[in-house]
């Protein structure tokens, strides 16, 4: 509404109109109570060091968000006379230009998330961005939900290592990810063996290898070596088959697990074996029976759970389907009008091989696809030029879906290999992280002990001179978590393996900080609490320094409840 | 000679051909030989008695909402319709626009828009009754009938919630004012029987003085 506040003057005069129809007298109009115009006035806002000025009219436009509310006035500083916001003016240029315009654009150089910070600061819902933006923000923050949740997921999976102890679930993660641990490993490897070595002796059997004596023609070896290859399926097949019961068995949900891919292509390689144990050599069967063997070529899909790049290929074809689908249908209607079209012109010569449209099929797939095989060849001059159409034609309908699949392939193998890499720079990430975690608690820890030793100077009335200059923040912090150590009884504990050096550190610091002996003497002496180079209970440390004060020595109950019932804080 | 004359002459018709298109219509917005430039801030001032930030005030509103200084039928209509979410104020913006675009050239520039105003904030009883008398005079003859009466009430009562059923029908009221105010019954009501009418009745003049009370301050 107050982005034509101009125009409200025109509005009101314009009523004028109304006033001779106007059956009951008008109301009085609103005096304003501040004679000045409100709306000359200029407001300055400082972003970080950058003065932005407008009217006040402008961010009054929108009295939801922060700075056309009195939410402002928090943020308004009297010396200056002006409104301060420590945030990142770029982004502030974006959203003061909501305001005088009434269109939030989003910048696409912007990270996402600050963005999105900056606008919930100002109180303003990101629905509002222009349609020239909108569709870019949507995207972006599609894409860094799905990061997100990714990352999520991965971090969960990994995180549950330590939980799982059923048998059941434990082989299932065994299968899942060979890298978990070592049996997995080796079981991936004697499995991929095994599945190689099947489908090697599958393509050897039909090998030729040589004569039998007393034969003529030379045999397969398959059939010369009969014995050995049935040796070599069995067992294949005795390993496959128990890999499948294996993981039927740790599967957490069987019957989805069934209707996988996976497990149809396991049930496929391995079904023919059994199917031709039961058969017996009859005659009848026997067709069947060979063709039986063909299946057994599936064993080699079992590669797919060794390789990513087959499952990726797998997917993408998958996901491609509507291409794909597209591809064969125009295939299919340009092969049946040029074998239309072919047979008709062919059809008159003597000796043609185009005997019938169908056998035309076999011609136009070989010349669309620029095979040419030649066994099949045109002879009228009609035939040959409708032989050239279809060639030509045949490139451009394959041409065209085959990029799309391309880049989907593309997309998604890059999108796996960032998965990998990225599942793979975590590993490095968490050491950092846990690192940087080490190092600030042990900060922490010295801090603390220093102003715990401050303190219990303080206390025993000593005067501390060469008082190192900490922040009264700090020196609050140690106060309040020493108050809550007397409160409760518990210490405060930390990581053992930083306590020897920190102590030591610690007593140094005590030592150039205290002129008297007679403390000097306390921390030589070892009053039940000794300084040893093992790592002992804090507590033990906790207790010496206390005792330093020569104040009430700590309650012996307090000693007790060290050693059995200290608190364990998380280094912050 | 001859063709000196022409050569003249067709000067003369492409200046004034330029000339109606600078008057102040920008009809294309990208022609921007035609963009508008306001008067002289202080011949404004002058003229229209407001002061030079009253005038500022009024122009930076004005540009905030039509960057090309010029504001056609379907931007006032819109800017309009902000102040009344609540009926349907097409009409009574169509005739506003009618009344404000004294040229008829299909927008209306910055100047008309001051002068419009200066009208009807700074003038006299006299003025705003004019100006009032040529809002309902519509097309612009110099009389009002009845049908320009029950069309500029009708109007006025589309900006209010058009569902309610009044007691008393846009129409009626329409012909009971018109018949109020033409005083000889000759079905037509001129400047001085409307100015006439207003001047005696109560309700309207309480009215002008309510109206005078809003820009007192």
């Amino acid at each position: 509404m107050a982005s034509v506040a101009a125009w409200l003057p025109f509005a009101r005069a314009a009523a004028i109109g109304w006033v001779p129809i106007a059956n009951n007298p008008l109301p009085a109009p609103p005096i304003p109570k501040d004679k000045r115009r409100a709306d000359d006035e200029k407001l300055v806002i400082n972003v970080s060091g950058r003065r932005f000025e407008t009217w006040r009219n402008t961010v009054e436009k929108y009295p939801d968000t922060l700075l056309g509310s009195n939410e402002r006035d928090f943020f308004y500083d009297e010396d200056t006379k002006e409104y301060f916001f420590d945030r990142d003016p770029d982004i502030f240029r974006h959203i003061l230009n909501y305001y005088r315009t009434g269109k939030l654009h989003y910048p696409k150089h912007e990270c996402l998330t600050s963005y999105d910070e900056e606008l919930s600061f100002f109180g303003i819902i990101p629905d509002v961005i222009g349609d020239c933006c909108y569709e870019d923000y949507r995207d972006r923050k599609r894409e860094n939900a799905e990061r997100l949740l990714d990352d999520k997921m991965s971090e969960n999976g990994e995180g549950n290592l330590v939980k799982l102890t059923n048998l059941r679930e434990k082989m299932w993660r065994a299968f899942e990810n060979p890298h978990t641990s070592t049996a997995a490993l080796v079981f991936y490897y004697v499995t991929g063996f095994f599945i190689a070595v099947s489908v090697l002796a599958n393509v050897v059997e039909t090998v030729e290898c040589g004569n039998l004596p007393g034969k003529k023609e030379p045999l397969p070896c398959g059939e010369r070596y009969e014995v050995v290859f049935f040796c070599l399926d069995t067992a294949c097949v005795m390993i496959f088959t128990a890999e499948y019961l294996l993981r039927l068995f740790a599967a957490p949900d069987r019957c989805k697990f069934v209707r996988s891919v996976m497990s149809i292509i396991d049930v496929v390689a391995i079904l023919p074996y059994y199917i031709g144990l039961g058969i017996t050599d009859n005659d009848d069967v026997s067709g069947a029976f060979v063709t039986l063997r063909v299946f057994r070529v599936c064993r080699i899909f079992k590669f797919s759970r060794h390789s990513q790049g087959l499952r990726i290929l797998g997917y993408t074809l998958k996901s491609c389907a509507k291409e794909l689908g597209f591809l064969v249908f125009s295939l299919a209607m340009a092969i049946i009008i040029f074998a239309t079209v072919m047979f008709y012109a062919e059809k008159k010569v003597k000796g043609s091989t185009f005997t019938s449209i169908p056998a035309s099929f076999w011609y136009t797939i070989v010349t669309m696809t620029t095979l040419g095989y030649g066994d099949m060849v045109p002879s009228t001059a009609m035939g040959k030029l409708v032989g050239g159409v279809c060639s030509l034609s045949g490139v451009l309908v394959i041409a065209l879906p085959v990029p799309v699949i391309v880049s989907n392939f593309s997309r998604i193998y890059h999108q796996s290999q960032r998965t990998d890499k990225r599942k793979a720079q975590k590993k490095a990430r968490l050491a950092r992280i846990k690192l940087a975690k080490a190092s600030s608690g042990a900060a922490f820890a010295s801090k603390k002990k220093a102003s715990e030793a401050r303190l219990a100077a303080q206390e025993a009335g000593l005067e501390l001179d060469g008082h190192k200059e900490d922040d009264i923040f700090e020196m609050q912090h140690h106060h309040l978590l020493r108050c809550l150590e007397k409160t409760t009884n518990l210490y405060h504990n930390v990581e053992n393996g930083h306590e020897e050096e920190l102590r030591e550190i610690q007593i140094g610091d005590l030592e150039k900080s205290t002129p008297t002996g007679q403390h000097r003497v306390h921390l030589n002496a070892p009053s039940g609490a000794p300084l040893p180079a093992e790592g002992r209970q804090n507590a033990g440390s906790l207790a010496t320094i206390s005792q330093l004060g020569g104040g009430e020595p700590s309650p012996p109950a307090a000693d007790d409840n060290n050693v059995t019932g200290y608190m364990r804080i998380s280094t912050l | 000679m001859l063709a000196s004359v022409n050569i003249n002459l067709g000067r003369k018709l492409v200046r004034n051909w330029k000339d109606k298109g600078k008057s102040g219509a920008a009809t294309d917005p990208e022609d921007t030989s035609s963009r508008y430039r306001p008067g002289d801030l202080q011949a404004l001032a002058l003229s229209t008695k407001f002061t030079r930030r009253e005038i500022q005030f009024f122009y930076r509103g004005f540009k905030q909402e039509c960057p090309s200084g010029n504001i056609d039928e379907d931007g006032f209509r819109e800017i309009y319709a902000k102040f009344f979410p609540f009926g349907d104020s097409n009409q009574y913006a169509h005739l506003l626009f009618n009344v404000l675009d004294k040229n008829q050239s299909g927008s209306i520039s910055f100047d008309d828009f001051i002068y419009g105003l200066s009208t009807l904030i700074k003038g006299s009883t006299e003025d705003r009754l004019a100006w009032t008398f040529s809002l309902y005079d519509v097309n612009n003859d110099g009389f009002i009938t009845e049908d320009e009466m029950l069309q500029v009430v009708g109007a006025i009562y589309r900006l209010i919630d058009t569902t309610q059923s009044d007691h008393v029908s846009p129409e009626e009221r329409g012909q009971d004012l018109f018949t109020k105010i033409d005083a000889n019954h000759d079905g037509i009501i001129t400047l001085e029987e409307f100015m006439t009418y207003c001047s005696k009745d109560a309700t309207i003049m309480s009215g002008l003085d309510m109206y005078n009370l809003m820009w007192e301050t």
